[in-house]
């Protein structure tokens, strides 16, 4: 449940995912009120070594990342090792399965055919990476929240339905947070930065785009 | 439409549509929102005339409600129309809605189709067909991302959804086929949208490899985009790409060239790395952070995907680590991390030339003040740090210069990091990990075991998650700190979170010594007993594997596995309780206590599938000793079992509707074992088998079909089939154990045994069947248990106990006998090819008369008459000299033979053991192997002791069946093995001197 703009509304789709007000731009604002429960579970991965041999199961990665909401529905998926498209919706399908089913208090971590899965839920969403079992489970966490607090500092305040009508600016803000299941850059400003930049270029080279358009329509 | 959807565009797109020149909030919807006309997406050609009239209006988005002409004419013709009610649309008299549908639709559909409506002049179908295709499909290819979105969104079934899928996939293909430029990079983004919701998008991949080649930033944004979600690395048209990443790696722009490198780094395959890794290496000197860091992540995956490149990127990599900016920083460390996985040069060129700057980098970092930028609940970016203590696991790893030289910064990090927050707990995690993995002085690990005991304690399960995890790897390190913590992670293993559960059992298992077993067994199965159904798997599985790793004494390991069965039972795996059989057909003495005790759990448990089976097998083989009260210990408390209970028992398994067949099967075979020892139950067992000669299972209707003629017409050879089981050799099964869980040879190898094999583990004399006996007995149903050729013989024998040594009252001709009554009784399993033969030649040989009988009953029949053939004359037997098989100064072998002149190939050999030394022998057991071609079986021998200086002797027989008699001739070696002074002692010879012609 969320206060939104004077309207309370029961829908999770609109609840802020990360709710509260920053005091101060270097606290954590999760917050109160909200439902951010944690729960986080891993999944590990499956290794079927026989069938993805390439994939090097030594190299400590994220293999994937999947956002889901909480009634099972695909948000956002990235994928750092080859998985067909057949086995992506078998992970996919198996993971909510396990995930979606666990108890609030739970640890955030499941086991998954050798792998692990890390999670995190925000207001409805859950954020899931998938990693080798002997990887920094916590610091997963912490990445999961720094791409969260990147996104809702993009967004402002996001919630699930900026994701969803918006789902290619989160693909480029993940893209700038992790390149090859490694993390790309610890700074949230200087990731606002890069994006920034970029959404503006492209908003020049439209206006560029409009301007030559309208000369061509007008000179005939 | 979902509200949801309404108030979200109300707050959002409003604003940037309304405020489109100057959002900078929202460049991207500029792309996706159309802002000239919506082309239609019929095949070209020319348009009907109306369209022309209507086309002019088609530009305004269907949100904002303006009064224009096409509004008006819409509501103007459905305010004409009678009310109709289309399926799918609100109600009719909602006029706003449904005229806001349609000019939905008259915005995005073919306006053809409205023209053609239009003509036609039936209004009133006209609109039922729109209203139809509205609802199907509200939108088309001139559709914004947006509202194909919201289409979706507001689909109500799968089907639904899939329509408006397939209609907007149509849609695309015909715009991709025509070329369409213009919404290119609109298509993609939708295609993007339909590959999450998994519809397959193959189509559009050659559309993002023109977007890619494409000179404008954002056609390259989307491209990109689209290809790192569209494509994956194993797919051909990725190597198409190849020229224009080379190309944008090239160019000057700083974002282009991070849209390349980040795509390179997110699905490149071996030949594109192999082909790009110059441009990267050469990004990585580059000055803009940007790019460094991008490009050393790519490096990343070329050195993963093309190992042999590595030492190309090492020097650059060292010189990433002089970096100021946090991102090259974290990423160079990684791009170290893994040079060092990939070649121990790297290692040791990193360690020489790195090792110091690490140090400080991490001191520096780690001491640093409040820096905003990279600030986390208080500590300075704690993905640095935690990269860097990987990068000096790596480094330290095996290197004790190096790890004295990280000492200390350790030591520090690990003493001064807040734990109170996850960041800092993350930071711990690592270093607490890199102790463990590098050559640390032992204070230091005893600094790190301690933060994993706070860690365990921790009222965070995430915390005490990763402590458990660190646990297992600390054990290898450092057994006893672990065991400190025995009973907090006994504690664990009942959490109610599954993750933390099965990492404590893992942890509690690797625990297990011979001191703490019994304690912690003990847990374990108390804890069965409340535990989860789904974690009654594991746990049994676990506790099965202590308890038969560390059991030193039999009535323990007998006792916790009947309490894990009666709790566990259903989740016990076959191999575990087929050895307990084992075990207990080994434990002469605690025979009557195991069938006792597993009659008692039988009465509170009978739903455990494994406890019934090993109830009925042992009640089938020591029922008497239930009834009797034989070898009553100390700690049972007295019972009295009727022998109408035990059948009851067996008859429950037998009827209950929840029981399978193998059990069914087992059930049977225990009460034909009864029948012989409890006389006065005989008549109902008799009923309970007549009742299954019915049964719709084949295998129980035939076994019970069996038994029944047994029982009613074979009394005389009844109790010698039935009897009990010889005693199953531990040492083979636990070998086969072994053997068929490291690999399936079982199928392949053991039925082509070499007889050498399987001859030499018969000790003592009884012909035990080293591997299959079990299995054959009990997986009744198993048709692909591969029986051993050379044992073939024993199968009755195995399967029914008989013992061997009372058939020589039916006659001389034992293995005939056998042999048929082989095939009677295992008619469920595949007959060897080798006993068909046999068979018929047995059939010929004793047995003509027999023959015209039909073929159903011929083997009842050959039964019959096996008495008769006891009598058959052997008067006319062949005289062999008697040979001195083997002499040594201890011992001499004697053979003697005797043959039956209608049997040429078989041969009995009557062996006589002289002990010549002056020490007594005891434990004698005397072993035989012969060629393939030859079959033998062994009597039991006359004794197991030798009495000294030739004073006494053993005899034993043995039957040779040669199977190319004539051709080949006999051979034979032997060992024996005894004990004098309870000193093992063997000896082993190769006997060829058989007279010819046997």
């Amino acid at each position: 449940m969320v206060v939104h703009k004077g309207h309370i509304t029961f829908r999770p789709l609109r609840s802020r995912i990360i709710a509260a007000v920053k005091s101060s731009t270097h606290q954590h604002k999760f917050l109160a009120g909200i439902e951010i429960s944690f729960e986080v579970s891993d999944l590990l991965a499956g290794r079927a070594i026989g069938k993805r041999g390439e994939r090097n199961s030594r190299s400590k990665m994220i293999h994937f990342v999947i956002l889901i909401s909480r009634q099972g529905k695909v948000r956002l998926t990235k994928w750092y090792s080859p998985y067909q498209q057949k086995e992506r919706s078998t992970v996919i399908r198996e993971l909510s399965g396990l995930i979606l089913t666990r108890g609030p208090k739970l640890c955030n971590f499941v086991e998954w055919k050798g792998y692990k899965v890390v999670y995190r839920r925000y207001a409805s969403l859950y954020f899931c990476m998938c990693i080798d079992p002997d990887d920094n489970e916590l610091e997963i966490l912490e990445i999961i929240h720094h791409f969260v607090e990147i996104l809702d500092r993009y967004f402002g305040s996001v919630c699930e339905l900026d994701l969803i009508f918006n789902f290619h600016k989160a693909y480029y803000i993940l893209d700038e947070i992790l390149i090859a299941g490694e993390l790309q850059e610890s700074s949230k400003k200087a990731v606002a930065r890069l994006i920034a930049a970029q959404d503006s270029l492209v908003e020049t080279a439209k206006e560029e785009a409009g301007s030559i358009s309208n000369m061509i329509s007008q000179s005939i | 439409m979902d509200r949801a959807d309404f108030m979200y565009h109300r707050k959002k797109t409003r604003h940037a549509l309304v405020s489109q020149a100057s959002s900078s909030t929202d460049p991207i919807a500029h792309w996706l929102i159309p802002d000239r006309p919506v082309r239609s997406c019929r095949p070209a050609g020319p348009a009907p005339e109306p369209c022309r009239s209507t086309a002019c209006v088609f530009a305004i988005p269907p949100t904002e409600k303006r009064e224009t002409p096409r509004h008006n004419k819409i509501a103007r013709w459905l305010g004409s129309n009678p009310p109709i009610s289309p399926h799918g649309l609100p109600p009719s008299s909602d006029r706003d809605s449904l005229a806001q549908i349609s000019i939905f639709a008259l915005a995005s559909s073919p306006f053809g189709d409205l023209a053609s409506l239009a003509r036609s002049g039936a209004q009133g179908r006209a609109l039922e067909d729109l209203a139809a295709a509205l609802a199907m499909n509200p939108f088309s290819s001139g559709t914004r991302l947006r509202d194909m979105i919201r289409a979706i969104r507001a689909c109500k079934t799968a089907a639904e959804e899939r329509a408006v899928v397939r209609k907007e996939c149509a849609a695309i293909r015909s715009a991709i086929s025509e070329n369409d430029q213009d919404y290119r990079h609109r298509n993609i983004a939708k295609l993007m949208f339909i590959h999450m919701l998994g519809y397959p998008t193959h189509f559009g991949q050659m559309e993002c490899l023109k977007l890619i080649a494409a000179s404008g930033f954002p056609e390259k944004r989307i491209g990109y985009l689209g290809l790192m979600l569209l494509l994956d690395e194993r797919q051909e048209v990725l190597m198409l790409v190849t020229n224009s990443l080379k190309q944008d790696l090239n160019l000057s722009n700083q974002y282009i060239v991070g849209l390349a490198l980040c795509a390179l780094g997110n699905i490149c395959s071996a030949e594109m790395a192999r082909d790009l890794a110059p441009e990267v290496e050469r990004l990585l000197l580059t000055r803009d952070p940007n790019i460094k860091k991008k490009a050393a992540l790519c490096s990343i995956r070329i050195i993963r995907k093309v190992p042999d490149l590595a030492e190309n990127f090492l020097s650059p990599a060292a010189s990433l680590l002089k970096e100021k900016h946090h991102g090259v920083l974290i990423a160079g460390v990684q791009l170290c991390t893994d040079l060092c996985k990939v070649s121990a040069d790297a290692s040791n060129y990193l360690r020489k030339n790195c090792t110091e700057g690490l140090v400080r980098l991490l001191r520096d970092v780690s001491n640093s003040p409040y820096a905003p930028e990279y600030d986390i609940a208080g500590i300075t970016d704690p993905f640095l740090h935690i990269r860097l203590l990987r990068l000096m696991r790596m480094l330290g790893q095996g290197d004790s210069d190096t790890s004295e030289y990280i000492n200390d910064i350790l030591a520090q990090v690990a003493s001064k990091t807040e734990s109170n927050k996850n960041a800092g707990n993350a930071i711990l995690y690592e270093c607490v990990e890199t102790i463990m993995g590098i050559e640390a002085t032992s204070g230091l690990r005893v600094l790190a075991i301690n933060i994993l005991g706070r860690f365990l304690s921790n009222r965070d399960n995430n915390i005490r998650y990763v402590a458990l995890n660190m646990l297992m790897k600390a054990v290898a390190v450092d057994s006893q700190a672990v065991q400190r913590h025995r009973t907090t992670i006994l504690e664990c293993v009942k959490d109610s979170d599954a993750s933390i559960r099965k990492r404590a059992l893992e942890l509690v298992f690797l625990l297990v010594n011979d001191t703490n077993v019994k304690p912690l067994t003990k847990e374990l199965i108390d804890y069965l007993e409340v535990s989860d159904q789904d974690f009654k798997g594991d746990l049994t599985a676990k506790i099965c594997l202590i308890v038969e790793k560390f059991s030193q004494e039999k009535k323990w390991y007998i006792d916790q596995m009947f309490k894990v069965l009666s709790l566990g039972g259903n989740f016990v795996k076959d191999d575990v309780w087929h050895a307990l059989i084992v075990a207990i057909s080994n434990a002469p003495d605690l025979q009557g206590y195991s069938v006792r005790s597993l009659y008692k759990a039988f009465q509170t448990s009978s739903e455990q599938v494994c406890l019934v089976r090993v109830t009925v097998w042992c009640i089938g083989e020591y029922g008497e000793m239930l009834v009797n009260n034989v070898g009553v210990l100390e700690v049972e408390e007295p019972m009295t079992v009727t022998e109408s209970d035990a059948v009851d028992v067996l008859e429950a398994c037998l009827t209950r509707y929840s029981s399978d067949i193998a059990t069914r099967s087992m059930s049977l075979i225990a009460l034909l074992k009864l029948s012989s020892r409890f006389p006065p139950t005989s008549e109902r067992i008799k009923d309970i088998i007549t009742v299954h000669k019915g049964s719709v299972a084949l295998e129980l209707q035939q076994r019970a079909i069996e038994f029944n003629s047994i029982i009613q017409r074979h009394q005389n050879i009844k109790s010698s089939l039935v009897e009990r089981m010889p005693v199953l050799d531990e040492s083979a099964y636990i070998g086969k154990r072994t053997s068929s869980s490291q690999a399936n040879i079982v199928a392949d190898k053991s039925s082509q045994p070499s007889s050498t094999a399987t001859t030499l583990k018969f000790p003592n004399g009884v012909a035990k069947p080293p591997a299959a006996p079990l299995v054959d007995l009990l997986d009744l149903s198993a048709d692909d248990t591969p029986v051993p050729s050379s044992t073939s013989n024993d199968f009755l024998h195995d399967l029914l106990g008989i013992g061997l040594t009372n058939s020589p009252s039916s006659g001389t001709a034992p293995s005939g006998g056998t042999d048929i009554l082989m095939d009677l009784l295992s008619i469920g399993t595949p007959v060897q090819n080798d006993t068909a033969p046999k068979v018929v030649s047995s059939n010929q040989g004793f047995a003509p008369t027999t023959k015209p009988a039909p073929t159903t009953s011929q083997v009842m029949d050959l039964l019959d008459g096996l008495p008769s053939n006891g009598s058959l004359p052997g008067s006319q037997t062949p005289v062999y000299p008697s040979i001195t098989a083997f002499e040594s100064s201890t011992l001499r072998i004697m053979f003697s033979f005797t043959k039956q002149p209608e049997k040429p190939h078989v041969t009995e050999i009557h062996v006589t053991f002289v002990n010549l030394s002056s020490e007594a022998y005891t434990d004698f057991v005397f072993q035989a192997a012969v060629p393939k071609f030859v079959q033998l079986h062994l009597d039991p021998a006359s004794s197991n002791q030798l009495a000294a200086s030739g004073n006494g002797t053993i005899t034993q027989t043995l039957t040779v069946t040669n199977s190319q008699h004539g051709q080949k001739a006999l051979a034979m070696r032997v060992r024996m093995v005894y004990k004098v002074n309870n000193q093992d002692k063997s000896e082993q010879g190769q006997i060829n001197n058989f007279p010819p012609g046997l």
